[in-house]
């Protein structure tokens, strides 16, 4: 199945002060792990030399760096799941360049109690951009690609019927943002040794609406 | 995806009120569900496909049983 433009948004490019077009596709395309291959892990592997040369814990200076999904193999992820039904992939572009990407499974089951067992859109892998983040660039370009892709998997939620109920298991450097700003639920640490939230209806219509 | 396909499927009375009391219980409308039980089984029949086992657990004793799976 080819890319196809799902919609064109509007962003705030802070290096030039002004609203820029990023569109949305669906599925990540060649191009898109392309991107994330010659120009994405060039950046992470960069900040993880400096880290390794400083010594001491790596892990936890990724964390602090915000490129713990630096290993992250989007190419082969996008081949395993080709003609699969329970996956779907977005990336979005500007200026010719991936600027992010993500892959969720319409195949979960809620665990929040008022939703406990209705089924849900699970986002197994989200990341924006290394030139969008404040912690790898001192003026980060892009403001809100994470917020278009929650969108994105908020939509797909409501189109396959799920009222709009999503689920993800958070990195730790992301975990105040999916609770503070996203409004998502908090349900904890679980066997994968990570925090798991989930957005209600509610929390999804109110996402969509601030 | 908007390239849908109609299809008429035949289900006995049984068959019909599981798909029923799911599709309630879900909040979902019986296409929904459907495309929701194809997906699962596409998924279980790929793995099994690639020589994995696919397996339920019990969550206090922790007992494992295998998913069969018609192929």
């Amino acid at each position: 199945m080819s890319s196809r433009l799902i919609g064109t948004y509007q962003l705030v490019d802070r290096q030039q002060g002004k609203l820029f077009d990023l569109s949305l596709w669906q599925p990540i395309a060649d191009r898109h792990s392309q991107d994330f291959e010659q120009h994405w892990r060039p950046i992470f592997d960069t900040h993880l030399e400096q880290i390794n040369a400083l010594g001491g814990d790596g892990s936890a200076a990724a964390a602090l760096s915000n490129i713990q999904d630096a290993h992250w193999e989007w190419a082969q992820k996008a081949h395993l799941i080709k003609g699969r039904l329970d996956w779907q992939s977005f990336a979005v572009e500007a200026d010719g360049m991936t600027q992010g990407l993500m892959f969720v499974k319409t195949q979960g089951f809620a665990r929040e109690p008022s939703q406990h067992g209705k089924p849900l859109a699970v986002i197994e892998l989200i990341a924006t951009a290394p030139w969008n983040r404040p912690t790898l660039v001192s003026v980060p370009r892009f403001k809100g690609v994470g917020r278009l892709l929650l969108a994105a998997a908020i939509s797909l939620s409501v189109h396959e019927e799920f009222e709009g109920r999503i689920g993800l298991h958070a990195l730790p450097q992301a975990e105040d943002w999916y609770r503070e700003v996203c409004g998502m639920t908090d349900l904890g640490v679980d066997e994968t040794r990570m925090r798991y939230f989930e957005m209600t209806e509610a929390q999804a219509r109110a996402f969509l609406e601030s | 995806m908007t390239d849908k396909r109609t299809m008429t499927l035949n289900l006995n009375a049984n068959e019909m009120a599981v798909v029923e009391k799911l599709a309630d219980e879900k909040g979902l409308s019986k296409t929904a569900l459907v495309r929701q039980a194809l997906r699962l089984y596409q998924s279980i029949s790929d793995r099994i496909e690639r020589g994995e086992k696919v397996f339920v657990e019990d969550p206090v004793t922790k007992d494992k049983a295998e998913l069969m799976v018609l192929s």
